[in-house]
């Protein structure tokens, strides 16, 4: 086939490929020809004139761009920037103003920084590809005027060479008016809200990657470097993460990103008519839905720029007033038509915040501890991240990512409810010193480290553990009293009074990262168990610097106190205290009250040994004794009724004790299914009341009630007298002090027995258990009544008395003339009865 | 003892009774959610060990027909069976085209497409592929039972190949491959549908050689399951299931996904469900077609001839150029299962692109489900008086890969095809629809919403016939009907 060949351009081939690649576009697909300049043009939004500040044409001044003359020629950029979070860099809403802003060494140092410096940057949320890194390399470099212009650096609109920005002529038509092509103007997509606040990457073709591809985590990135929350729809396994077990997490980063939700479908501009909706709190209580809203135009003009949001950081509060506008996971999903196969949904539901059980692990690192009682050379802190394989002082693209579990901590909802919602903590400490103490600052912890670009020689002395002129990580810690005198002494001579070192815990909201059914917590035993994830525990440190324990700061609307510390080794744990008493939850299976416990076993456990100790003696001295039978008479004692009621409570019993005890202790009993045991404890329970109600009816028809009412006269004598048989004459063989008869079963010890049985011990168990589950069905009640922390240590107390009963009570229905003799009357109805000599004054026979 | 029976009795009652009373109420409140009892492994066929031939066969075989007169001796019927099957005819049954408001009988035997573009003329070149021996011009006899090629798809020794006219290889051991004989698997199947087109991946998009061997992200049925292409393919007395609109207009004896995976009862979400109505199965569970091999997407017969430098991939002096793909996103059209197809004669618009064939259905036609196709783009002669597409021949001595006149070799195929030839030809540009329907996806790669819906997606609504991403405008207003369409 291989002949000579001549160099012939294939351009002509080329060509026509080409031309039929955009045939097939265009016919094939028969597509109406809409002959689309770019794809990110905005469809609705109108041609424009770029204005500076002066209201002139930038291409006539060549001056930056001003957004508030610019948008201001249709919007109302003055309102917009007066009321908003957004605008300034949201300084204004911290009320600062030039003089009070600190550099970024922590030296207070004019930077030529004034409120209004920059303006609000609408390009920056409002354009398909804003140029974040050029705007911020403008502000650090003090070019205020030009962020906003710096913005539009790669849309072609400007061109920026040398730190100088041109205006491209070719990007304007004749009247100055930009061209339709370069009018990229849009709702703010999530990349857009992604450039400040964490990773957001919608595009499911393109593997995600954690920052930049050489796996530095940029740390402008708030929210994900603070929490490793991360938007995406991509499926995890998918994407380009260096994650443990990556090919097993077939589920996408955030189920909402995954359906197609973008960051402003939640946090939506609060007078956006679309979306504006009262909160049912703030709404007259006869409406649903208000119907009068501002129209578009209106909307369009005047745009609030206050965004729906949930609980937020209160240090960065800058609109606290608007905290929690947002839609809520409620607002748009009916959790009670999905969880159906989740016992006592409501109760799980008014003390867990659905993200507890639907955000179970972030797959991205997040900060763990900020250490700026030391320096690097470089002038950063000593970062730890979590949810990294290894000791979490390195993220690069090595990094073999964990991911990690947040840790639940109490939330204080608006309607000011509480629920336990997942956190990450962040720790840091730094030096302060003066009074009132001041942060020490950057400039100040450089000179007490750092001699130029490497650590001074004392501190070499007494960090460099090695010795080998570097500190590394794990030498780079104030972890012993040298360590901290050298530093503190350093910090003295530079003047300082009194410095040391201080540590804050902060809690950072999870709320993204939500998964669906079938990677959230199904399992009862995640929390109902001894190791209940309600309490787990979170690493706070390997080491607390200086010794220093760090206090707690509450944010959003976190609560901590109460939380226990917890030192394992040099590593500090935090464990949330779900006893708060804005909590306060009991979780089966996890919580139990030790004395009780310890009380129920001791009556269990003593009737046991009592019956032991009993039967022994009873056993010993039947042996030395003739076995000698008094006349007996056979009796139908027990009708088929009595009998059934009897034995279905005893199974009943039998079974609400065992399943009790599975809920109680579900570690012990791992073989069963946790769900399952709840369910049938709670079908057990029904079972007894109707049968229990049954019987009390039947016995009051039938008058049999009388058997268990003791007869008042010489009760107390008949008593003690049936006492001294149990103690004395049993073992010598002594007749029965009272003879059983179908009118009178029961010894004066077993009426008061079963009056307290019946009268006390039933009704607190069918109170306590009735109410606890009425924390599912009538909370309020059960709320009143002392709720789960009281009714359920109570309702495990009386399953102890019950079971110490039940020993009791079978033993005693040994002491028949034959061990067998009462089981079998109570099984067949009929029993053998002595007849004893000295025989009380019988009650008439009644019924059957 | 009267009493004692009736004691026993009694207990046993009253104990039966009282679990009945306690085990009933927990039964009835904790049953489970009844599971569907539908499993798709229902419909697959139970694959036994094939018989081992090895010890029944003997005796020299010198031709294929000899290996044929053996099998016939036990199986007599099998040849009459294949000769009854498109495989041997190369042409379908007639059917009622509406378009052309008449019956037509289409297969290889009688097409152009815009790859090799036709057999009359070629046949020596392109019968290798043909289930039989000596079909070399159009005098083959279809009625020759002896012809039929056992071993082609039953050969398990993997020895056996065929040569120009379909006849067995020279040195092929042909008692060997006798004794070999089983039911056909990827091997045999693949031998000739993994190269349509004269070259590995060429035509298809979604048949390749990596589904001899294929891992769980090739194919979840063969890569995971070991499905043989004859599981789903299931075929009766040599009739062998599966349609492609390429040589076929209509659905009949088609497979479908739906005849394993209960449609209803397969997504628990209802999200996913809702779209059933619209979306074929294989939109979602092949996201991309071409896995591996690279496929050829364009092929430009007007620049051959040429000595330039050749790429197997880019050009070659007796084909032209090409563009070839691997992974590439599918071409997403309404598809109701039965198709248009380009026939000998039928006027071509050098202007424009031709299809050579295209899946009927529309946004208002309920039996239409979006389905991913592979678009192949072609610039083949046409005659530029009569204005139709014309058949070349290529293959063998005067054809256009030994003489490199296009004239001359569009004479000789106008001649073989009984077309006229006015003597003026130029260069159409054609455009040729294929299913993607293997390479199926396991679950966790199917598509996800947002690689459809949102912005900058794969779908292109408007092209559809919506006025919009239908997550946002709702979907068609027709109502649909139970269908699928592979």
């Amino acid at each position: 086939m291989m002949r000579p060949f001549t160099k012939l351009p294939k351009f002509s081939a080329i060509l026509f490929i080409s031309g039929l690649i955009l045939l097939l576009s265009g016919i094939v697909l028969a597509s109406p020809a809409q002959a689309q300049d770019s794809q990110d043009q905005s469809p609705l939004h109108p041609v424009f004139p770029m204005l500076d500040a002066e209201g002139k044409n930038v291409l006539e001044s060549g001056s930056p761009v001003s957004t508030l003359k610019t948008c201001g020629a249709c919007h109302d950029t003055a309102f917009i920037v007066a009321d908003s979070a957004h605008s300034d860099g949201a300084l204004i809403a911290f009320g600062a103003d030039g003089s009070k802003i600190a550099s970024p060494t922590g030296d207070l140092e004019d930077l030529g920084w004034k409120p209004g410096a920059v303006e609000m940057n609408c390009f920056l949320c409002h354009t398909a590809s804003p140029d974040n890194s050029s705007r911020l390399a403008a502000i650090k470099t003090g070019d205020f005027g030009w962020a906003n212009t710096a913005t539009l650096v790669g849309s072609g609109i400007v061109t920026a060479a040398e730190g100088k920005y041109t205006w491209n002529p070719a990007a304007f038509d004749p009247q100055g008016n930009l061209l339709p092509a370069f009018v990229t103007i849009q709702d703010p997509r999530s990349e857009n809200c992604g450039l400040c606040h964490g990773i957001a990457h919608t595009n499911p073709q393109i593997p995600l990657t954690l920052g930049t591809l050489d796996g530095t985590l940029d740390l402008s990135r708030y929210n994900t470097l603070t929490t490793g929350q991360v938007v995406s729809p991509q499926k995890i396994a998918q994407s380009g993460v260096n994650l443990a077990d990556k090919n097993t997490l077939d589920r996408s980063w955030d189920v909402h990103a995954e359906r197609v939700l973008v960051c402003v479908d939640c946090h939506y501009s609060l007078n956006n008519p679309v979306y504006y909706q009262e909160l049912a709190t703030d709404r007259p209580e006869h409406l649903d839905f208000d119907p009068r809203r501002i129209d578009f135009g209106e909307y369009l003009k005047r745009p609030l720029h206050q965004f729906a949001r949930g609980e937020a950081n209160a240090a960065t509060d800058s609109s606290a007033a608007f905290t929690n506008t947002m839609r809520r996971c409620e607002t748009c999903h009916d959790a009670a038509s999905t969880h159906t196969w989740l016992p006592y949904e409501g109760r799980h539901e008014a003390a867990l915040a659905c993200e507890s059980c639907h955000i179970p692990r972030l797959y991205a690192p997040a900060l763990q501890n900020v250490d700026w009682t030391v320096i690097k050379p470089d002038g950063s802190a000593r970062l730890i991240y979590r949810g990294v394989e290894g000791d979490g002082y390195v993220l690069d693209a090595n990094t073999l990512i964990t991911g990690f579990e947040p840790v639940l901590l109490p939330r204080q909802n608006r309607d000011g409810s509480h629920v336990l919602a997942p956190f990450n903590l962040i720790t840091i400490w730094n030096w302060v010193a003066g009074d009132p103490p001041q942060p020490v600052t950057l400039t100040q912890l450089r000179s007490a480290y750092l001699e130029g670009e490497h650590y001074h020689p004392e501190v070499l002395a007494v960090f460099d553990a090695n010795s080998n002129q570097s500190l590394s990580d794990q030498e780079l810690v104030i972890d012993n009293d040298a360590k901290k005198a050298l530093i503190t002494q350093r910090l003295e001579s530079l003047g300082l009074v009194n410095p040391h070192i201080v540590g804050e815990t902060q809690a950072f909201s999870i709320n993204h990262n939500v998964t669906r059914g079938e990677w959230a917590i199904k399992e009862c035993r995640t929390c109902h168990g001894n190791d209940s994830k309600v309490t787990a525990a979170m690493v706070i440190s390997p080491q607390n610097p200086g010794g220093v324990q760090p206090t707690f700061i509450g944010e959003a609307g976190a609560l901590l106190q109460g939380t226990n510390w917890l030192n394992r080794g040099e590593t500090l744990f935090l464990q949330p205290n779900i006893k708060a008493p804005e909590v306060n939850v009991y979780v089966f299976g996890h919580d139990a009250v030790v004395w009780i416990d310890l009380l129920g076993m001791l009556a269990f456990m003593g009737t046991l040994a009592g019956v032991f100790g009993h039967s022994t003696l009873r056993y010993l001295a039947a042996r030395k004794r003739a076995k000698t039978h008094g006349a007996q008479e056979r009796m139908y004692l027990y009708t088929v009724y009595e009998r059934f009621w009897h034995w279905l409570q005893t199974a009943v019993i039998l079974g609400l004790l065992f399943t009790g005890l599975v809920i109680h202790r579900p570690g012990f009993f791992t073989l069963f299914d946790f769900h399952f045991i709840v369910l049938t404890h709670n079908i057990l329970a029904l079972i007894l009341v109707i049968n229990a109600a049954l019987a009390a009816f039947y016995h009051l028809v039938s008058g049999e009630i009388r058997q268990f009412l003791p007869e008042p006269r010489g009760f107390f004598n008949d008593a003690i007298k049936q006492a001294k048989f149990y103690l004395r004459g049993i073992f010598k063989g002594d007749p029965h002090p009272f003879e059983k008869k179908p009118g009178r079963k029961m010894n004066p010890l077993q009426q008061i027995t079963y009056l307290m049985i019946l009268n006390v011990l039933l009704p607190a168990q069918v109170i306590t258990g009735a109410l606890m589950w009425g924390a599912q069905h009538f909370p309020d009640a059960t709320e009143r009544l002392g709720g789960l922390p009281l009714l359920a240590p109570l309702h495990t107390l009386v399953a102890w008395m019950f079971a110490a009963f039940i020993v009791g009570h079978v033993y005693l229905t040994t002491t028949g003339h034959e061990p067998l003799t009462n089981i079998k009357a109570m099984m067949f109805g009929w029993e053998d009865v002595e007849k004893t000599g000295s025989e009380p004054e019988l009650k008439a026979p009644i019924g059957d | 003892m009267k009493s004692l029976r009736h004691f026993k009795y009694l207990w046993l009652i009253g104990l039966g009774v009282t679990m009945l009373v306690i085990a009933l109420p927990i039964l009835v409140f904790t049953r489970p959610e009844a599971v569907s009892a539908a499993s798709p492994w229902d419909n697959v066929p139970k694959r036994n060990p094939a018989v081992s031939h090895t010890n029944l066969i003997s005796g020299e075989f010198k031709t294929g027909q000899e290996v044929t007169a053996k099998c016939l001796t036990c199986h007599a019927e099998a040849a009459h069976e294949v000769t009854q099957t498109a495989h041997w005819t190369w042409k379908g049954d007639p059917i009622f085209d509406p378009s052309r408001n008449e019956e037509i009988a289409i297969g290889k035997a009688n097409l152009l497409n815009n790859f090799c573009i036709g057999i009359q003329s070629n046949w020596e070149d392109c019968t290798k592929c043909h289930v039989g021996y000596g079909w070399e011009d159009e005098t083959f006899n279809f009625q020759n039972e002896a012809n039929v090629d056992c071993l082609v798809c039953h050969d398990q020794s993997g020895i056996y190949v065929k040569a120009p006219g379909g006849v067995p290889a020279e040195g092929v051991d042909l008692l060997a491959a006798a004794k070999s004989v089983g039911i056909p698997t990827r091997q045999n199947c693949g031998t000739c549908h993994f190269y349509g087109g004269s070259g590995a991946a060429v035509k298809h998009g979604d048949l390749d050689e990596s589904l001899y061997y294929p891992s769980e992200v090739i194919d979840v049925h063969m890569g995971r399951l070991d499905f043989q292409c004859v599981d789903c393919h299931k075929t009766e007395s040599h009739e062998v299931s599966g349609r492609s609109i390429s040589v076929s207009i209509d659905n009949k004896n088609q497979v479908y996904c739906t005849d394993c995976h209960e449609q209803a009862s397969t997504h628990t979400d209802a999200r996913i469900s809702s779209h059933l109505d619209t979306v074929a199965c294989q939109t979602c569970h092949i996201p991309a077609g071409a896995l591996r091999q690279p496929t050829k997407m364009v092929w430009d017969w007007s620049t051959a001839g040429q000595d330039i430098p050749e790429d197997p991939y880019e050009y070659l002096k007796t084909r032209g150029s090409f563009v070839y793909a691997t992974g590439f996103t599918p071409t997403y059209a309404w598809f109701n299962g039965t198709a248009q197809r380009y026939l000998f004669g039928d006027k071509v618009d050098p202007n424009a692109v031709n299809l050579i064939n295209s899946p009927n259905g529309d946004l208002n036609d309920p039996k239409a489900l979006i389905f991913p196709f592979k678009v192949h783009m072609g610039k083949q002669p046409y005659d530029a008086i009569y204005n139709y597409l014309l058949q070349p021949q290529t293959a063998g001595e005067g054809g256009y890969w030994d003489t490199f006149d296009w004239k001359s070799a569009l004479e000789r195929g106008s001649e073989a095809a009984g077309m006229e030839f006015s003597g003026e030809y130029g260069f159409a540009t054609t455009a040729m629809y294929w299913q993607i329907t293997h390479m199926v996806q396991p679950k966790e790669n199917a598509l996800q919403c947002a690689d459809c819906h949102g912005e900058g997606t794969r779908l292109d609504w408007a092209a559809l016939g919506y006025p919009g991403d239908p997550m946002l405008w709702g979907g068609r207003k027709v109502i649909p009907q139970a269908v699928e369409v592979k």
